[in-house]
C-alpha cells in the first residue's frame, strides 16, 4: 500500500513534529508514503469563514497534486472533512484522517514503546460529529472512540475524558479571531475541565484545538500540557 | 386573488424537492415495550409529580381520592378514557357534567381510568384514537408545572397543584 | 464582535447545560431515539413538500368541525385578522399563551395600539412582558432573569413581599394574579405546536396549563400557526409528542397536550393560517429544511456559544443556531452579524429532533454574507499566501520572527491566550 501524506498548512506551521510522527508510524507499519511537493492549503479556513469561492485556486492546486493517489491521509479532522465534502466526489472514500486510517485500515494489534502518563482525551467537533471518530454525546448510539482504542495500544497511557467530553473548545478557525472573547472563554472552560481530571496532558487528533488550548494554558501558566495523539503513538518508535 | 390563493400560488411556484411519506410501522413495532404496563404507568406518573392508586373491587372512588390527598379542601374527580405507560398521562375528552375548565381550575384533580385501559406509548395512544375528529381531547401528565424562574421546578403554575389517577379494576 | 456578560456567563451556561443533561438522559432511555428523529425529519420533509394538499385537507376538516379558517400571507394581514376579530367581538381583555408566531408578527404592540389589553399568561412570557423586554430563549423566555429580579418585579407589579425571591412563592403569586385575568378575559389565543391535516385539529403543548385555562372560559378562541406546523395525521403526532418535550425540557411529555377541533359549546373557534415568508424558505434549496424546525429550543441548550452569550446577543428575536438561520431568511442584511456566533461544532445538527442541517446552513449563509471586514482581510491574506507554495515558504520563514515581534509589542491573540510557538522552518524539512 502506498499513501500520500497531505500536510495541512497550520500543522506545518505550528506543529511540524506531528508530521514526523505520521512518517514514523507509517514506516513502522511498513506503509510506503509520499509527501507530494507544492502543497499549501486545502481552503478549509477560507470556507468556514465564508470565502470558499476565493479558495477555488487552492482547490485546483490540491486536486492536481492529489488526484492520482488512491489513498490520502492527513492529521486534521477539519481539513479532511472539507476535502471530503467540498470537492464534489473527487476524494470521497479515499481521504482519511490519520487516526481514522490507522484505526480502520491499518488496524494495528500492538504498538511498541510506552508513554507512562495520564492524558485527557479531547474529542474534537469535526472528528466526532463529522468523521465519526467517536460517538457524539448528543446521540443515542453505543459508545465508541477510535482515538481511545488507538491510545490503548500504547503501554503506560492512562486515558480519561473530561466532563462535557465533546463540547467545543472554542477555536473554530477564524471564529477565534472574530469572536475572540467567546473563543477564549470557551477555551478557558475546556482547559479547566481537562485540568480537573488530574491529567498531565491534553491530547487530540487536531493540532488546531490543541494550539488554542495551549495558548490558554501558557497565558494562565496552568499545570497541564497539550500533545498531539500521534506523538504519543509514535513515542519510542 | 384571495390570500389563500396567493399562498398556494407561492407554495406551488416554490417547486420543492418532493419527499414521500415514511412508513412508521417498523418504528412503532420496535419501540420500547414494558412487561408491566400498570407498574410503568404508576412510575411515570410519580415522575411527573402525580400519585396513582389501584382501586380494590368495590372500593369507593370519592373515599380513595380523599385518601390520596387527605389535606385537600376540595377534589375534582373526572373520568378519563385511558392512560399511557411511558409518560403517565391520561387522555380525557369534553367532560359530560361539568365545564371543561374543571380540569384546570381545580387545585386537586383526580382522574379515574379503567385499569385495563393502558397503552404502552404515544404511538399506541394515537392508534387508539384513530384519525376521526373528536372535538376536544387532552393528555394530562401530572400537576401543572413551571420552571420559568431559574429552572426551579414549581407545581401549580396555573392548573392543578396536585394530580392523582385512580385505576379502576 | 459579541460580548460576554461575565456576571452571568457561568450561571447561564450551567443552567442550560442542566437542561441538555435532562434531555440526554431521556434520549438515552429510549432505544428507538435515533429512529424517532429520523421519522420526525422524514414526516416533516413529506409535509413541507406537500403543503397545498395538506393545508387544503386541514381547512376542509376544520370547517366541518365548526371552526372558522382565515389565511394571512404576511405579518400585517395576521395582525389585521386578529385585530378585526377582537374589535368586532368587542374584546377589551385578551389573554394569550406563548406563541413565537405572535412575536414574529409583532402582535402585542399592535393590539395595544387598538386599546386591547393583552396579557401574556406563560409565566416566563409574563415576566418578560412586565419587564418590557423580549424573550431570550424560545422555550425558556426568562432564562436570563435571576430570581431576585423577578422578586423585585413582582413586588412592584403584584405587591409580593419585599425581598422574597423564592420561586414557589413568586410562581403562586403570579398564579393568583393571572387567575383574575383568565376569569375576566373576553377572548383567548394560542399558537399551535402541530396542525393535523387528517382531523383539522390543532395541538397545543404546555406545562403550565395557561393555554388550557385561557381557552376554557371566554366565548372566543383564536389559534394561529405558520404553514410549517402542518403534520399529516395523528399517527405522526405519536412521533412528535415523544420527541418534543424530551428534547425541549427533558420531560417524557408536556403536562398538557391539547387537541382542539370543534368550538367549545357556546363559543367561536377561529383558526389563522400564516405564511409570512415560509413559502420563500420552501423555495430555497439551501435552506428549506429550516421548515422542519419544531421550535423545541434544543439547539439553543446545546450551543456552546448561545449558552455563554445568551439570547440578547443576537439581533433576531429567535436566538441560537435556528435563530441565526431564521434571521437570515427574514432579513439577511439586518441579521448577517449573527453568522459569526458559531464555531461550526455541529452539536445542534446532531441533536436536532427533526434533523435540521443547522450548522451546514450557517456555513452556506456565510458564503453569501460577510460578517466583518477584519475576517475578510485575514481570509484574503491567507488565500494570497496559500495560492503559491513559495509565498507560504516565505511566510513560514518570517513567522517565528513575526511572532516574536508581536509578542514583544504586547499583542495578545485576543486577551487571555498566548501566541503559539512557531518552530523555525529549518526543522520542518522532509
Amino acid at each position: 500500500m502506498k499513501v500520500a501524506l497531505f500536510v495541512p498548512c497550520y500543522v506545518r506551521a505550528v506543529a511540524p513534529q506531528v508530521m514526523d510522527a505520521c512518517r514514523k508510524l507509517l514506516q513502522h507499519f511498513g506503509i510506503e508514503a509520499e509527501t507530494p511537493p507544492g502543497q499549501t492549503c486545502c481552503g478549509q479556513p477560507m470556507g468556514n469563514a465564508g470565502y470558499e469561492a476565493n479558495a477555488e485556486h487552492l482547490k485546483q492546486r490540491f486536486t492536481r497534486i492529489f488526484e492520482h493517489y488512491d489513498t490520502i491521509v492527513a492529521p486534521s479532522s477539519s481539513c479532511v472533512t472539507f476535502v471530503r465534502d467540498r470537492y464534489g466526489d473527487t476524494f470521497k472514500g479515499r481521504i482519511y484522517e490519520f487516526c481514522e486510517f490507522l484505526h480502520d485500515v491499518v488496524k494495528p494489534a500492538s504498538l511498541p514503546g510506552e508513554f507512562p502518563h495520564k492524558v485527557s482525551l479531547h474529542n474534537s467537533c469535526h472528528g466526532t460529529r463529522l468523521l465519526s471518530l467517536a460517538s457524539p454525546s448528543e446521540q443515542n448510539i453505543p459508545y465508541f472512540n477510535k482515538l481511545r482504542d488507538l491510545l490503548s495500544l500504547k503501554a503506560g497511557v492512562e486515558v480519561v475524558e473530561c466532563e462535557r467530553p465533546d463540547e467545543c473548545c472554542g477555536f473554530g478557525g477564524l471564529f477565534s479571531v472574530e469572536e475572540s472573547q467567546i473563543s477564549i472563554k470557551m477555551g478557558q472552560d475546556k482547559v479547566r475541565r481537562h485540568l480537573a481530571t488530574g491529567a498531565e496532558f491534553i491530547t487530540a487528533a487536531d493540532s488546531s484545538c490543541l494550539m488554542h488550548q495551549q495558548g490558554i494554558i501558557d497565558r494562565q501558566k496552568l499545570p497541564i500540557r497539550t500533545i498531539h495523539l500521534l506523538e504519543i503513538l509514535a513515542a519510542g518508535l | 386573488m384571495t390570500s389563500k390563493e396567493s399562498i398556494f400560488e407561492a407554495l406551488r411556484s416554490a417547486k420543492p424537492e418532493i419527499f414521500e411519506k415514511p412508513d412508521l410501522s417498523a418504528l412503532k413495532r420496535d419501540s420500547l415495550r414494558y412487561d408491566n404496563l400498570q407498574e410503568q404507568f404508576c412510575k411515570a406518573l410519580e415522575g411527573s409529580g402525580g400519585k396513582a392508586h389501584v382501586l380494590e373491587p368495590g372500593e369507593d372512588v370519592t373515599a380513595a381520592a380523599r385518601a390520596l390527598f387527605p389535606d385537600a379542601e376540595e377534589i375534582s374527580v373526572v373520568e378519563g378514557l385511558f392512560g399511557v405507560a411511558e409518560n403517565g398521562c391520561v387522555y380525557l375528552e369534553e367532560p359530560r357534567d361539568v365545564p371543561r375548565v374543571t380540569y384546570f381550575i381545580s387545585d386537586v384533580l383526580v382522574m379515574v381510568i379503567p385499569a385495563a385501559a393502558l397503552v404502552a406509548n404515544m404511538h399506541d395512544a394515537y392508534d387508539r384514537l384513530g384519525e376521526e375528529a373528536r372535538g376536544y381531547g387532552i393528555f394530562i401528565s401530572g400537576p401543572s408545572k413551571t420552571a420559568d424562574i431559574e429552572q426551579a421546578l414549581v407545581f401549580g403554575a396555573h392548573g392543578a397543584r396536585s394530580v392523582g389517577v385512580l385505576l379502576r379494576p | 464582535m459579541k460580548k460576554i456578560d461575565y456576571a452571568k456567563v457561568d450561571w447561564q451556561d450551567e443552567t442550560l447545560w442542566l437542561v441538555r443533561g435532562k434531555r440526554d438522559r431521556l434520549a438515552k432511555a429510549l432505544p428507538e431515539w435515533e429512529a424517532l428523529r429520523d421519522a420526525a425529519s422524514r414526516i416533516k420533509l413529506y409535509s413541507n413538500s406537500h403543503l397545498p394538499e395538506l393545508l387544503e385537507q386541514f381547512e376542509t376538516r376544520a370547517i366541518a368541525n365548526g371552526a372558522v379558517v382565515h389565511w394571512a400571507k404576511d405579518a400585517a394581514e395576521y395582525r389585521q385578522i386578529i385585530g378585526d376579530l377582537l374589535t368586532s367581538h368587542g374584546v377589551r381583555h385578551f389573554v394569550k399563551s406563548k406563541s413565537m408566531l405572535s412575536e414574529e408578527c409583532g402582535l402585542r404592540p399592535y393590539l395595544e395600539s387598538l386599546g386591547i389589553e393583552t396579557v401574556e399568561t406563560d409565566l416566563g412570557e409574563r415576566i418578560i412582558q412586565l419587564l418590557g423586554s423580549r424573550p431570550s430563549h424560545i422555550v425558556l423566555p426568562a432564562i436570563h432573569v435571576k430570581r431576585e429580579e423577578v422578586g423585585a418585579l413582582f413586588e412592584k407589579e403584584m405587591g409580593t413581599e419585599p425581598g422574597n425571591s423564592d420561586p414557589t412563592y413568586l410562581t403562586h403569586a403570579a398564579r393568583r394574579n393571572l387567575r383574575e385575568h383568565f376569569l375576566h378575559a373576553d377572548a383567548a389565543m394560542t399558537g399551535a405546536n402541530f396542525a393535523v391535516a387528517s382531523t383539522g385539529e390543532i395541538v397545543v403543548c404546555t406545562n403550565e396549563g395557561n393555554a388550557d385555562m385561557g381557552t376554557s372560559i371566554p366565548p372566543l378562541q383564536i389559534a394561529a400557526f405558520g404553514i410549517d406546523k402542518i403534520v399529516p395525521d395523528r399517527e405522526s403526532l405519536g412521533v412528535f409528542t415523544r420527541l418534543l418535550a424530551r428534547t425541549a425540557t427533558g420531560q417524557p411529555i408536556t403536562t398538557y397536550t391539547t387537541h382542539y377541533s370543534a368550538p367549545r359549546k357556546g363559543s367561536e373557534f377561529h383558526i389563522v393560517i400564516v405564511d409570512n415568508g415560509r413559502s420563500s424558505i420552501l423555495a430555497d434549496r439551501e435552506h428549506f429544511r429550516l421548515l422542519n424546525c419544531l421550535r423545541c429550543g434544543g439547539c439553543m441548550n446545546t450551543c456552546p456559544v448561545y449558552r455563554r452569550i445568551g439570547g440578547y446577543a443576537y439581533s433576531y428575536f429567535i436566538p441560537g443556531p435556528v435563530g441565526i438561520n431564521l434571521g437570515m431568511q427574514a432579513d439577511p442584511k439586518k441579521h448577517k452579524g449573527n453568522l459569526s456566533a458559531c464555531t461550526l461544532c455541529h452539536s445542534c445538527s446532531v441533536l436536532c429532533p427533526a434533523k435540521v442541517d443547522l450548522a451546514d446552513q450557517i456555513y452556506r449563509s456565510r458564503q453569501h454574507y460577510a460578517t466583518s471586514a477584519r475576517k475578510k482581510l485575514i481570509s484574503k491574506g491567507m488565500t494570497f499566501v496559500m495560492n503559491e507554495p513559495w509565498r507560504l515558504n516565505a511566510a513560514l520563514g518570517v513567522a517565528p520572527l513575526g511572532m516574536r515581534v508581536l509578542k514583544g509589542l504586547g499583542f495578545s491573540w485576543g486577551k487571555g491566550r498566548a501566541f503559539p510557538d512557531i518552530p523555525s522552518p529549518k526543522k520542518t524539512k522532509r
